[in-house]
């Protein structure tokens, strides 16, 4: 759906950096090029869908005010994700969230409340778990699709710390899978 | 479900996890906004440094106050903690960034080790389904976040933080000297020296969201500073006397959190599983049900008598007339051939029947749904790679025309065992957008 916000009136440029423009270079196009992607790993970095959208919303938002400055930033996309990352580590919007939270729990009597998250599968539990640094790097490098040196960019740490952490969670992840996995015919 | 044995297959089965977002939706609610806000001159050039320093403390104490009212709360009548120390003060590492090289879980010693293994061990208890959080009922004040895990986030990164942070005069330039005789000392296992210019640009990265703050800054006002981490942690405030005593530091900061007493702080908030897991009040609250909507929310339609706890409560496979909507969920039921649910854990699913009876599209989706009661959490549609269940569609994201109707499959994640639950149905907000942990909840059945 085009937002019809402006005109990307920056020149490509990949200098190593992560592709950022869609094909006609507007913002309309950067969007939708980057908010699927954005929303989903926030996502599975905060545990928090809501979260997660209203941080990749609040990122958009402010690159926009600087749209026509930003070819001062080096890398667009990796501001973007730095700074959405940033917000879904707003302490302040989880306290409010918690408040919100309480007024249900208040008005059900409801003695426990298990927030829906990615806890489908095995995989999902195990991942959901990882330290926060383990589930970012994992993040924007499988589901993102960034190098380790976007990864490390975004960050903001050394590509030997985000090969420390990708490797970190992939021992997590693979190990945990294999202890806790259960042939079928065995599940009562 | 296969073990991801390779990249690849590990790329795979994490994108298979990421829940589906309505693009649509998603620009619409975006240029609502970006159309309140035109672009315009940059106001934060104009805005003086003194102007700009305190809208820096503002903002930050902000942040400290919700840490210490959260924190406070947890640990009652206990000393308080500020994870923002650092990001406090100026040259100290900020929220979010990482630890220095070699400020690992390794080298922790004393109860900041025992910390950081009680950190692990909850993670993997909840992993294993062995250990269960009894966190609710403290989220339930309001004041703490609703998700622990986040929780040990923050206490996982405050352990990695320095012991000891001085800041320096400007006068004392780079300390070299001073840098020198603190590597010497015995009990120093890392020092690390904060440049003036190091300690503005972790403020900018901290501000990365708000740079117009810091746009009209003519200085760099903050002092270098060096960050000390020790063997043993508890030698902090002896450092720090001797620290303060030399004419290069101007201020001395130490870490004054209780290791010992955040250990048995999580200790009393968990407990495994296979002790009594019966949920308080949730006997009593199967004569309730349902939540009044916000202000917020679509209005309800007359035939929908539901307000805070005194309306008639569903059961499976009765029918909610809704605004716009009609929806009856059925019990769940274990789903059959399903495999990947953690030890103790069964995956069940729903059938949930959703007809648009509103004269606009109508956006559905599994993450409307919530479970509440013995589980380990509740899923809606996200991740999995079945796209049907026991010859039923598994609903993840569906836009109904007026009159269309699905029926489709949910699944969850509970504990295996007898005990009841609820299924919840949450809301959307006016722009489409899909809530689901934090809205309120329309209806519930049980």
């Amino acid at each position: 759906m085009p937002l019809a916000l402006g005109t990307w009136s920056r020149r490509q440029r990949h200098d190593g950096g992560v592709p950022t423009t869609g094909a006609n270079g507007s913002f309309d196009s950067f969007v939708q090029e980057h908010c699927t992607r954005l929303v989903q790993s926030l996502s599975l970095i905060s545990r928090d869908p809501e979260l997660a959208w209203d941080s990749a919303q609040d990122a958009f938002l402010k690159l926009y005010l600087r749209w026509d400055s930003v070819d001062d930033l080096r890398d667009p996309v990796a501001w973007l994700y730095r700074v959405a990352l940033n917000r879904c580590s707003d302490y302040r919007r989880i306290v409010a969230r918690a408040a919100r939270v309480t007024e249900r729990l208040k008005s059900t009597g409801t003695g426990m409340w298990v927030e829906p998250r990615l806890a489908h599968t095995e995989l999902a539990l195990v991942f959901g778990t990882l330290p926060r640094r383990q589930r970012t790097a994992a993040t924007l490098y499988y589901l993102a699709d960034m190098s380790t040196e976007e990864v490390a960019r975004v960050m903001g740490v050394s590509r030997g710390t985000v090969d420390r952490h990708l490797f970190r969670a992939r021992e997590a992840l693979r190990s945990s899978m294999e202890g806790h996995h259960e042939p079928a015919g065995k599940r009562p | 479900m296969n073990q991801p044995a390779s990249d690849p297959e590990l790329r795979d089965a994490i994108r298979k996890l990421a829940p589906g977002v309505d693009t649509s939706a998603f620009c619409r609610e975006l240029g609502e906004k970006c159309a309140k806000k035109k672009p315009g001159p940059k106001r934060g050039r104009r805005l003086r440094p003194l102007v700009i320093g305190v809208a820096v403390v503002v903002v930050l104490a902000g942040v400290s106050a919700g840490l210490v009212t959260g924190l406070g709360f947890l640990r009652g009548p206990q000393p308080v903690i500020v994870f923002t120390d650092a990001t406090l003060s100026p040259g100290a590492a900020g929220r979010g960034s990482s630890g220095p090289v070699g400020s690992s879980a390794d080298t922790l010693t004393g109860a900041k080790a025992e910390l950081w293994a009680e950190i692990e061990r909850i993670r993997q208890g909840v992993v294993s389904g062995e250990v269960i959080f009894d966190w609710p009922s403290e989220a339930a004040q309001g004041i703490i976040p609703s998700d622990p895990l986040l929780m040990l986030d923050y206490l996982e990164q405050s352990l990695l933080r320095p012991d000891v942070t001085a800041y320096l005069h400007d006068s004392a330039g780079d300390a070299v000297p001073l840098r020198t005789e603190i590597s010497a000392m015995s009990g120093v296992r890392m020092l690390e020296f904060v440049s003036k210019d190091d300690a503005l640009q972790r403020l900018k990265d901290d501000f990365a969201d708000s740079p117009e703050i810091l746009e009209g800054l003519q200085e760099n006002p903050l002092p270098a500073g060096l960050e000390i981490w020790l063997t043993d942690y508890t030698q902090a405030a002896s450092l720090a006397d001797q620290l303060r005593d030399r004419p290069e530091v101007d201020e001395v900061h130490i870490a004054t959190m209780d290791y010992a007493d955040w250990v048995a702080t999580l200790q009393r908030l968990t407990h495994p599983s296979d002790e009594t897991s019966q949920l308080p009040g949730l006997e009593t609250t199967r004569t309730t049900y349902v939540v009044a909507p916000t202000t917020d929310d679509p209005p309800l339609s007359s035939t929908t008598t539901i307000m805070g706890n005194v309306g008639p409560r569903l059961s499976w496979g009765q029918e909610a007339v809704l605004d716009g909507r009609t929806i009856k969920v059925e019990q769940p039921v274990e789903a059959p051939d399903e495999t990947g649910a953690p030890s103790g854990f069964v995956l069940v699913y729903s059938l949930v029947t959703i007809t648009n009876t509103g004269s606009e599209p109508l956006t559905c989706a599994a993450a409307q749904f919530g479970l509440d009661g013995n589980s380990s959490g509740s899923t809606g549609g996200f991740g999995g790679p079945a796209k049907t269940l026991a010859g039923h569609e598994v609903l993840d994201l569906v836009r109904l025309q007026p009159g269309e109707s699905v029926k489709a499959a949910v699944r969850f994640c509970v504990k295996q065992g007898d005990h009841p639950v609820k299924v919840w149905l949450g809301t959307r907000s006016s722009t489409g957008r899909i809530q689901s942990s934090t809205s309120e909840w329309l209806a519930s059945w049980q």
